[in-house]
């Protein structure tokens, strides 16, 4: 496990729209989703109160609603409206109308909880101010959301009767993170390994090739989506690949004497 | 014979205490700001909405009065101001805002965030925090004269802290050595493997226990093969070479033996990466920053000094130090 806290380059622009989508993502979790993704309802041992119990079914119908269900884009049918060869969906409290497909984009906009959000926007703030320096914000942007697409349909392919909803940014950021490792592989990371414990600056594409591999490492009885993140990182890097030919994207890169690890003669 | 030390020419920086006193009444402040907000929050169900509402509301406060007036009421009470660096201008809003902005979060989380704030300001050099880093600030006493330049800032580190003097040198300060220790693996292509090997193991189905201790001893055997004979050979490791820093044994003139490096990288191996050691690496870290010699146990256990590379001028010795610093090497 390696927790990357910043990189050793300093953007030369103001990376708006990371700032954006930092903002956006803040924005819906605080505001449009329902307070129980804030405060779980009280779990006691006693039955939950009418107001709580109001609160779990608004969040449950949340979700079902606006995050992605595999089983909904196969079919191209809502779970609410039973559609053939999709698992039992994990709540009864289904929406009454859905946009199956609107859900692709929605689901990279939504978090569980407060943990989920902060550690995908620190990653984002990682990864995503460079990228943006280097590619500029409008291919920034659309490899973050072509990449959280990708990383969608991978979600989607590994599953196809799955009808666990997938919510979370980590796909799109894990698409900005495969952008970093082909715009800046000489970079460095300072990170937090696991094993020996410590904070060293290491190669970003040590870093980043450690947590694409790593991914195959979670088990699937976690609550976390390993195929997004190895889906949307390979798709950033592919996507990355041609951005880097555009004129205008050409003209966005650095000196090499930014990456220089040694210290310059003068000092 | 190391080089003399010249006192740079340079002006006061503001005394922690006063750094302190204001972030209490800005505190104050933020409190004050708090208790309309809890009005019209849902707090019970939405805290994390309530909690960035009052960090956009002590944002705006911030920015709007650093970059209007150069400092904070907190400020304005205690005599200090924000100025930026290279200029005699006030702060700019994006300045400001990046000040505010940093300042804010960390004060909206308690425990650790207040431990960065304070931590910073008390261990910094120039009391400049993670604030005044990320906005290229510096907080001085009214009356500063400005512009306060960049290539400056080693002279007011040290007239804030005037630096030891070895009989081998000018003595590495903690926060250098500290962070030239993060560049360790800076061109050490078998350690990293290595570290990206063992961080992979942590995911196999073996006990965490037989991963933690079988990891740890490998890691061990190599950081302490490697350190001993890079530091026998050079007297430094990368991160030494990048901070200006060299280890230097007063027995032989140069650096260590090959047993006296051994020595030394083994009690700071044991010090570091065994979890145990911790304790060890806390008693090195104020060894190092509050005796005259700045000697750590490793330093004892070798017998060594760790010292500005006497081969470089004075003012070369300063100027690499503040580089790490700031951050600006690698």
């Amino acid at each position: 496990m390696a927790l990357p806290f910043r990189d050793n380059l300093e953007p030369r622009r103001v990376p708006w729209v990371t700032f954006a989508l930092i903002v956006v993502n803040c924005v819906v979790f605080l505001l449009l989703q329902p307070s129980a993704f804030q405060t779980a309802p009280d779990d006691g041992e006693g039955p939950l109160d009418r107001a709580e119990y109001e609160r779990v079914v608004d969040a449950e119908t949340f979700v079902m609603r606006w995050a992605l269900v595999p089983c909904e884009i196969r079919t191209g049918t809502p779970v609410a409206d039973a559609p053939e060869g999709c698992d039992e969906a994990p709540t009864r409290h289904l929406p009454e109308r859905k946009s199956v497909y609107l859900a692709l984009l929605s689901s990279m906009f939504l978090h569980g909880s407060i943990d989920h959000l902060a550690g995908n926007l620190f990653f984002l703030w990682v990864f995503g101010r460079n990228v943006e320096d280097r590619l500029g914000p409008l291919v920034h942007l659309a490899i973050y959301l072509l990449g959280g697409l990708a990383a969608s349909l991978t979600s989607v392919f590994t599953d196809l009767h799955s009808a666990v909803p997938h919510l979370g940014a980590s796909g799109a950021i894990a698409a900005t993170m495969g952008a970093y490792l082909l715009c800046y592989p000489r970079a460095r990371i300072l990170t937090q390994v696991a094993l020996p414990i410590q904070f060293v600056y290491l190669p970003a594409a040590v870093v980043l090739v450690l947590y694409f591999v790593t991914q195959f490492f979670i088990g699937s009885d976690s609550n976390v989506a390993w195929e997004a993140h190895a889906g949307g990182m390979v798709a950033g890097f592919l996507l990355a690949i041609p951005a880097l030919r555009l004129p205008w994207v050409r003209r966005l890169a650095r000196p090499d004497s930014d990456f220089a690890a040694t210290a310059p003669t003068s000092f | 014979m190391p080089p003399a030390w010249t006192p740079p020419v340079a002006g006061p920086v503001p005394e922690r205490g006063t750094r302190l006193g204001a972030r209490a009444i800005d505190l104050l402040i933020a409190g004050a700001m708090a208790m309309p907000l809890v009005l019209v929050t849902n707090v019970g169900h939405r805290p994390f909405t309530f909690l960035a509402l009052l960090w956009v509301a002590m944002v705006a406060y911030e920015t709007a009065l650093v970059a209007t007036t150069g400092a904070t009421l907190g400020k304005l009470a205690v005599g200090l101001r924000v100025v930026p660096l290279d200029s005699t201008a006030r702060p700019s809003a994006q300045a400001a805002f990046r000040r505010a902005a940093v300042t804010s979060a960390l004060t909206l989380v308690p425990l650790v965030g207040w431990g960065i704030l304070v931590f910073g300001t008390l261990a910094d050099a120039l009391t400049r925090g993670m604030a005044d880093r990320a906005a290229d600030t510096m907080v001085v006493p009214k009356r500063t004269a400005l512009p306060i330049r960049h290539r400056d800032l080693p002279g007011y580190a040290d007239f804030a802290r005037p630096p030891r003097l070895s009989p081998v040198g000018r003595v590495g300060d903690l926060d250098v050595r500290a962070r030239a220790r993060l560049r360790r693996l800076h061109g050490v292509p078998l350690l990293v493997v290595l570290v990206a090997v063992l961080n992979v193991a942590t995911f196999l189905p073996w006990s965490g226990l037989t991963v933690f201790v079988v990891g740890t001893a490998v890691w061990l055997v190599a950081f302490v093969v490697d350190e001993t004979v890079r530091v026998a050979r050079t007297g430094a490791t990368p991160g030494h070479e990048l901070a200006g820093l060299v280890v230097h044994s007063p027995a032989r003139g140069g650096p260590p033996s090959l047993g006296r490096s051994f020595a030394r990288a083994l009690v700071f191996g044991l010090s570091a990466y065994t979890g145990v050691g911790l304790v060890l690496l806390g008693v090195s870290a104020l060894l190092i920053r509050s005796s005259d010699t700045g000697r750590s146990l490793h330093d004892l256990a070798g017998g060594t000094w760790v010292v500005a590379d006497p081969r470089l001028s004075p003012e070369v010795q300063r100027q690499r130090a503040m580089r790490m610093r700031l951050g600006e090497v690698a």
